[in-house]
């Protein structure tokens, strides 16, 4: 009788103590399991250290993807030929921060490779994470936000000195295929709204023609709800009922700040991940701009919180088919946060980046 | 007469290097004190909608607390009037200039074709420039966040809001954001003004000058500029979205913030959902050549117009931004601390800060602590 008693007593004591058990089962096609080439752009200031702390995570987990590693710097000119072939050659990147300089001649790389691989769609994905404290519940919003145009646009001059003109451009082709990525990836993920963000009533032609083109996607996705809130209305609702939002879709400026307020009110700009994509390329990093580069003092103190990228890394091997990995990586990560022992100091807690990946190398299943 | 002397003097000594340099055009163009110590006119718009009822609020507060402040009241007519192109007189515009203050109530702009609206109509006329919002919890009504104590400065003539959009072919549109040197600098001398007389430490400067440069870039050196001869205030330079994301985490950080149009827009709302909502936002316009216009930026609520249910709050609030602005510091700061302590206690409290009282009994509950 010990003889049967005993597995089953083993079955129950150890299903107790994982936190989750999968049934599903994905089928690879053929020859899927190849390690894939992905371009790694290590960055400036603490890049280096949080895309360090993915390679040492993937190498752990035997993760069918390597590295090809090219060093670029916000100060220089522009991005190196090899580099956008390596991006081209292998489709999928991994990117930590580059520093644009402000104010000075130098115009921004990361919207130089934005513009070169035509990746028109940026999204981060703000959501609460389970043990770590914030003033605001039931966070779950995806912000979308068109990449390519609008107000960073780069067109400005000098009509007298004094005087600066600054050219925003929207056009009907843009606005469309950002709406018609948002509902998509609104369908494909059972979200059930989009709101669109806007100042239509004061800049009646340029975000009246963002909105026309949201419309006419609206009424394909009849099962999508869809509403439109105007731009310093939705920062207000944001800061006080976040939970009314789902999927936001967004021109360019007011994506960048819709996207850095809700990564702050739902736990911070380290936590949260994001890419940009396009239609044959894709670029994955922290998902919020702010705070990509850290500070002298986070980078001497080697504390930089790698959680965003993890995340993101995470996102990119879905990306790439190998989910998998995916939810072992995501799985592990989410675990360190809600045991709470090692945390960075954006979340509160003491940690070096090390200390943390050593965390998430031990949570790997 | 004696007094006066006193007040410039104790002015003069305050500007310091500013005032040494244009002693009296700066004086008189940014805080229009009493000339005299008899009634000072203000201009008064009830507005639309609760407009009447809120303004009726501020009126007998005004009389409780003793304010040396004679209300000259202009309605929006019910016909354009030809010589503004929309519903404000030019009577309305003229008494504003004259009396160099006012408090206008919340005005809905009919809908309709061939006039200008009426906060537009106001703007452009008057000229004014810099839109003061000071944001601080409220002691008593619970938000999600407990500590804010912060000023938004925004620029209100130009940047992005100038208007001049075109199609350039079908399906490609431009839209022109305008900074001005001018303009700038307007603004941010009123900035730092504003920090000094009030006694603030740091003065932020919000942009996005690493994709903006020449745009953006002319505003910062403006506020450089402006900041040099403030050696005693802090400067600092902070980048939009890093402002957004320090906001929402710790507000605190921050004190008195100046940016352009655009950003002034998105920040200074994002500061009055912190602090819980546009129904208790003062807010002020400050004009060339002095004028102060306070202004409840709530809306008209046509639903509950008449009934006494309206929260007077923000427009007794956005009055005590125009007192101080009119150097009458004391009144302001017994106003002030009477709403304060009404919310306070919680015994009355009108619907929106989820209590059953109406207008007229808060405002006599406000009366009754001065």
């Amino acid at each position: 009788m010990s003889r049967r008693t005993l597995p089953i007593l083993k079955h129950l004591l150890s299903a107790r103590s994982k936190t989750t058990t999968r049934s599903v089962t994905y089928m690879p096609r053929p020859g899927d399991g190849t390690p894939r080439s992905v371009t790694l752009i290590p960055g400036d200031g603490v890049g280096p250290l949080v895309t360090g702390a993915v390679e040492q995570v993937m190498e752990a987990m035997h993760a069918p993807v390597y590295f090809e590693k090219y060093d670029i710097h916000g100060d220089m000119k522009s991005v190196p030929p090899e580099v956008i072939e390596s991006i081209r050659k292998n489709k999928v990147c991994l990117k930590g921060g580059l520093k644009t300089p402000v104010g000075g001649g130098v115009s921004s790389l990361n919207m130089l490779l934005r513009k070169e691989l035509d990746l028109y769609a940026s999204l981060v994905h703000c959501f609460n994470l389970k043990g770590l404290p914030t003033r605001h519940e039931n966070v779950d919003i995806v912000v979308i936000r068109e990449n390519t145009e609008g107000e960073y646009s780069g067109l400005e001059h000098e009509v007298v000195p004094g005087v600066v003109e600054s050219l925003k451009v929207i056009t009907k082709f843009c606005s469309e295929r950002i709406a018609k990525y948002a509902f998509e990836y609104a369908y494909l993920n059972n979200r059930k709204k989009v709101t669109a963000v806007h100042k239509a009533n004061i800049m009646k032609l340029a975000d009246g023609l963002f909105l026309e083109s949201c419309r006419e996607v609206a009424s394909k996705y009849p099962s999508i709800q869809y509403n439109e809130m105007i731009v310093d209305n939705c920062s207000m609702q944001l800061v006080s009922k976040p939970e009314q939002f789902d999927v936001m879709v967004t021109p360019n400026l007011y994506g960048n700040l819709v996207a850095n307020t809700a990564a702050g009110i739902a736990g911070g700009t380290g936590v949260m991940p994001g890419g940009n994509v396009g239609a044959d390329h894709a670029i994955f990093e922290q998902g919020a701009s702010a705070g990509n580069v850290g500070n002298e003092s986070l980078l001497e103190q080697k504390k930089a919180n790698p959680v965003a990228l993890l995340l993101s890394s995470a996102m990119m091997l879905r990306h790439l088919q190998f989910p998998s990995f995916a939810d072992r990586l995501e799985t592990a990560v989410k675990r360190v946060i809600s045991e709470g022992k090692y945390r960075t100091k954006d979340l509160g807690g003491d940690s070096t980046t090390q200390q943390v990946v050593d965390a998430v190398l031990a949570n790997l299943d | 007469m004696a007094s006066q002397i006193v007040r410039r003097l104790a002015r003069s000594r305050a500007g310091g290097l500013f005032s040494s340099a244009n002693p009296s055009f700066l004086d008189r163009s940014f805080s229009a004190a009493a000339s005299d110590s008899n009634l000072i006119r203000a201009t008064l718009f009830p507005g639309d909608g609760i407009g009447p009822e809120i303004a009726e609020s501020v009126k007998q507060v005004f009389k409780v607390a003793d304010v040396p402040i004679e209300w000259e009241e202009h309605f929006v007519g019910t016909e354009i009037d030809p010589r503004t192109q929309s519903f404000l007189t030019w009577e309305s515009l003229e008494s504003v200039r004259q009396n160099k203050v006012g408090l206008k109530g919340p005005m809905a702009t009919p809908i309709g074709k061939g006039h200008r609206s009426l906060n537009l109509t106001l703007r452009k006329e008057l000229n004014l420039y810099a839109n003061v919002r000071p944001c601080y919890s409220l002691p008593g009504y619970k938000t999600k966040y407990d500590d804010v104590d912060l000023i938004t400065i925004r620029e209100n003539t130009e940047g992005e809001y100038s208007g001049l959009e075109h199609q350039v072919v079908r399906g490609v549109v431009e839209s022109l954001k305008i900074i001005t040197r001018q303009a700038s600098l307007r603004v941010a001398e009123y900035a730092f003004h504003y920090a000094k007389t009030h006694g603030r430490e740091r003065v932020s400067a919000i942009h996005k000058a690493n994709i903006m440069q020449k745009t953006d870039g002319l505003f910062l050196k403006c506020c450089r500029e402006v900041a040099e001869k403030y050696p005693e205030i802090t400067y600092e330079e902070v980048v939009i979205d890093n402002c957004c994301m320090m906001l929402v985490k710790n507000p605190s950080l921050f004190d008195v913030l100046v940016m352009p149009n655009l950003y002034g827009d998105i920040i200074s709302d994002l500061c009055a959902g912190l602090i819980g909502g546009l129904g208790l936002t003062p807010s002020c316009n400050i004009g060339e050549g002095g004028i102060a216009l306070a202004e409840a930026v709530h809306g008209s609520a046509p639903d509950i117009a008449g009934k006494n249910l309206a929260n007077p709050t923000a427009l007794l609030l956005s009055a005590v931004t125009m007192l101080r602005h009119l150097d009458l510091h004391d009144k302001a700061d017994k106003i002030q601390d009477a709403v304060l302590k009404t919310i306070a206690e919680g015994k009355y409290r009108t619907g929106d800060l989820g209590g059953k009282s109406t207008t007229t009994d808060f405002t006599k509950a406000i009366c009754d602590h001065i």
